[in-house]
Parts: C-alpha cells; structure tokens; sequence
C-alpha cells in the first residue's frame, strides 16, 4: 500500500512539473479561409500569445501575399485594394508577460468587388514601445496568418503552361532536365498534379514519372521549376525523342499538356558516328589513291 | 475505502480525458476540441498571467525523428505559429580593416503545420556599409552581411541583407528549429568613418 501512496504522490508532482517550453509569441491560427459575398462582412479572430517574462507591444496589420517560384508565401511589401477591405480592431496591443489575447479583424468586401481569391496575410509584429519607435540594430519578429478570401461568384480554373523545353537541345547523358513554367490564369488557386512521358521516335512510350509540382498555386501567380529525370533502365538508341507533361489541376480536375522533342546523343554514339565517319573517309582516301596508281 | 478512492482517482486520470474528448459542432458553433481537468484556471496579478491545468497524463511534447505528438489542454490550438528571437539587438562594435566583425542571433521557429514555415526578411531600414556580392565577407574589404545555419536555413555562404530575402523554410511541422543567423562586417582602409545601424523584420509564417 505504502507504493501506491507513493506512486500517486509521484504522479501528483510529475503532473506539476511538466512545463511548456517558453517561446518569444505565437499566434493561432496560422491559416483562415473566409467566403464572402460582395458586399458582405465577416469577423475573424486571432489569437496572440506572448510567451515571454515580460510586457511586450504588438503591432497588428494587413500584408499582401504572393508566392515565389516553389510556392512559398513572399511578402513584398505591395499595397493591394483588398488590403483596405480588412481592418484590425486595434493596430497596437500591449500584452502582459505570458497573456493570451484575441484580436478580431473586421473583413467588408465592397459591392463591386470581383468574385474569386485575394491571398492576405493578418499579421502581428513585436515592437519596441507602442509609438514603434525603432530600437538601434534591433530585429523583430512578425508572424502572419495566411487569409483565403474568397468573394462568391463565378469560379474560374484556367492554368497556362508557358514553358516546357530541355536545358538542352542535345542531350548526351542519361539525366534529363527540363524545365517547366506554369501560369494560373484563373481567378482562384489550383492544385497540381503531373505526369512525364517520354517517348522515342517510333512514339513508344519508354518511360513515365509522376512529378510533384509542389503546393497550390494561387490566382494569377507563376511558378518556374526544374524537372529532372533519370533514365537508367535498359538501352536507349540515340535519336529524336519527345517529352510530354500532362497537368490535372483543380477542382474541376481539368488537364493542360506540354510536348516538345530533343535529340539524345549519347558519348559511345559520337564516338561510333565518329569512327564510321572516319572509316569512311579513309576508305575513300585509299580506293580514290587505289585508283590513280592503277591508271599509272 | 481511502485507498479505493485513490484507486479510483488515479484512474480517472487516465481514462477521463480519452472518453470525453471529441469535436462537437452544430449550425452555431464550433468546438473543435474539449478536455475534462481535475483543476487549473486562469490566474493573474500586476505582473503575470498564469492559465494552468492539473489531471493529465501525459502532456507535453513528445517528438522523434519522424513525428511530434503534442499532448494536453495547453497544446488544443487550431494551428500555431510561434517565433522567438535570441538576443534581438546586434552589436558588431568598432571595426578595424584587418578583421571581421561578427554577432550571432538564434531565431527559433515552431508550427504544426502539415505544410511547414518559411522565414524571410521583409523589411530593412537605416545605413550600412557595402553589402556582400561576392558570397564571403572578407578582412580588408569593405563588406556587410548574412549567413545562416541550421536544418532549415537556404542560405549559402554570406548574402547580402535585403527586403524578401528568404532564409530558411520547412516543408513538415517544427518545433523550434533552430536558424542561427551570423552578421558580419569588415572594412578598408578607405571606408569612410561613421556609426552605421539597421532594423530588420524577420517574417515567419506558414507555407501555403
């Protein structure tokens, strides 16, 4: 009995003693999709926590978000006109050491505001004092919240692929790149998924890939990658062969396609080419000086 | 009968919390998750706040190489991302032209998000002196700028500090990986004398 009185005095103390580990801020959630008429309102909240010792200054603002070329979020800083249809109910807040407080942004689309996405980002910077001041040398922390804004209406799914080529027009190695560019023309964001097919002259098919085209891409944004294959099974003869993407994307689980043909010469074929070649000349060389000694 | 009670409360430590816990919904409103406690609540004064919850088992964070499982009331957040930044003033001192310049700021970054982070710089302001091109910050040369390590980082080598460069990403949850960024600085001998400062905003957010 005297182990179980101590197993629960035991569990009793694990229980206090285990601890969050303490972090600068955070903020919840991290992602918000809101659907919205033209015209229409919404609230959403915000959770920030400061997850320090001490009083901190929070500064809340709107950001626009784009994505680079792998389909990262950037911020760069440009003032889109969605930006002014979303308005925090405070700029500053000012959060005691460890306080967890909810901040609701009010989101107003106007009357003639065009259906489709607006990509937007709630965010929430640690500032120095509550007139932001800058510190000398200081870095601050920002955190952001990815904002779907989706005004009802006609949906539009519309991907472009606006290159499709090898690095080179002559191939002679058995690793193949490619390098393939896609616009979303459509006016809201567009999963991807993609298919290579490579075939020889002959229009067999010899090889197939499912590739990743990474996350979704949103409404109007580009994206630029290289696809690199390896084609190690079997022989390949040197000579014309084609490379084929077949994309699906979106919700309507449309599809676009690429083809474009290259010449693959390997190095053993220059050097046969080479050697026939010079065969041929030699053997034309002696039959033409064969030729004139015999007329002699 | 003491000793059936303490039996009976050490079990429903454990066995409470698995049975109750459940999303709820209707039209109106949305619980995405609830938990039974056996204490906690939230306390505060002047100077602190304390939210604290006693009658789980196990909490915390439990993580390998392969998962994070985060467990208990404190962790019940519908995504989160968290930043911290160690120490948040740079101070590379007086320079001299035979010599490099540095000081080290750990960022830290948490999210359990299925898509991972991304930390960029996205704003820059006050003077400098000449930044890096040359991907290394040499003695004798008049140079500024940036490298990163750790798990995370992009970078390679010394970069020069600029709005949106970006400097380290996860595709996968985290949980305080760990970036340190190393400012340098060097200078000529034709560098003209002068205190130079910067502010930067280091962005995190998560990926699409």
């Amino acid at each position: 009995m005297k182990t179980i009185k101590i197993y629960i005095l035991g569990l009793c103390f694990s229980l206090l003693f285990f601890v969050v580990p303490a972090q600068a801020f955070s903020i919840s959630p991290t992602k918000v999709l809101v659907t919205l008429t033209a015209g229409g309102s919404d609230v959403v909240k915000m959770n920030i926590k400061n997850e320090s010792d001490q009083v901190e200054n929070y500064q809340v603002s709107i950001v626009n978000v784009e994505q680079d070329d792998v389909g990262r979020p950037i911020f760069n800083g440009i003032q889109s006109p969605a930006m002014t249809w979303i308005k925090p109910e405070e700029n500053i807040s000012t959060l005691t050491a460890w306080e967890n407080k909810e901040i609701k942004f009010l989101i107003e689309t106007p009357e003639e505001a065009q259906a489709g996405s607006y990509y937007l980002g709630l965010a929430v910077k640690k500032i120095a004092n509550t007139e932001d001041v800058l510190l000398p040398n200081e870095l601050s922390g920002q955190l952001v919240s990815l904002l779907y804004l989706k005004v009802s209406g006609l949906a539009n799914e519309s991907l472009n692929i606006f290159l499709w080529q090898a690095d080179k027009k002559f191939i002679q190695q058995r690793e193949w790149s490619y390098i393939l560019g896609l616009k979303n023309q459509g006016n809201i964001e567009v999963p991807l998924q993609g298919t290579l097919l490579i075939r020889n002259w002959r229009n067999k098919e010899i090889y197939q890939k499912e590739l990743t085209l990474g996350p979704t891409l949103i409404a109007t944004e580009e994206r630029k990658m290289d696809v690199k294959i390896k084609t190690d099974q079997g022989f390949l003869w040197p000579g014309l062969y084609q490379a084929q993407i077949n994309i699906m994307f979106g919700k309507s689980q449309q599809s676009v396609s690429g083809i474009f043909s290259f010449w693959y010469f390997p190095w053993w074929s220059l050097i046969f080419v080479g050697g026939v070649l010079f065969g041929a000349i030699g053997i034309y060389i002696f039959k033409i000086k064969n030729k004139k000694g015999k007329s002699i | 009968m003491i000793k059936f009670a303490s039996l009976i409360s050490l079990l429903s430590v454990f066995i409470f919390p698995l049975n109750t816990f459940s999303a709820m919904s209707s039209v109106n409103y949305n619980i995405f998750a609830d938990n039974l406690e056996t204490g906690g609540g939230l306390q505060q004064s002047a100077s602190f706040n304390l939210e604290g919850t006693t009658g789980e088992s196990p909490v915390d964070i439990i993580n390998g190489s392969t998962y994070e499982i985060k467990a208990g009331y404190q962790f019940m957040e519908r995504g989160s991302l968290g930043i911290s930044i160690n120490p948040t003033s740079i101070n590379l001192g007086e320079l001299t032209s035979n010599a490099i310049s540095t000081d080290i700021s750990t960022i830290e970054v948490s999210t359990d998000s299925e898509t991972g982070y991304s930390l960029s710089i996205t704003a820059v302001s006050g003077s400098s002196l000449t930044m890096v091109s040359d991907g290394e910050v040499t003695a004798g040369s008049e140079e500024y700028g940036l490298s990163a390590t750790g798990s995370d980082s992009l970078l390679s080598g010394d970069v020069a500090i600029v709005n949106g460069l970006l400097i380290s990403s996860a595709t996968t949850p985290t949980y305080n990986n760990e970036t340190a960024l190393s400012f340098k600085a060097s200078m000529s001998a034709s560098s003209p004398a002068g205190s130079y400062s910067q502010n930067l905003t280091l962005t995190a957010s998560t990926n699409f």
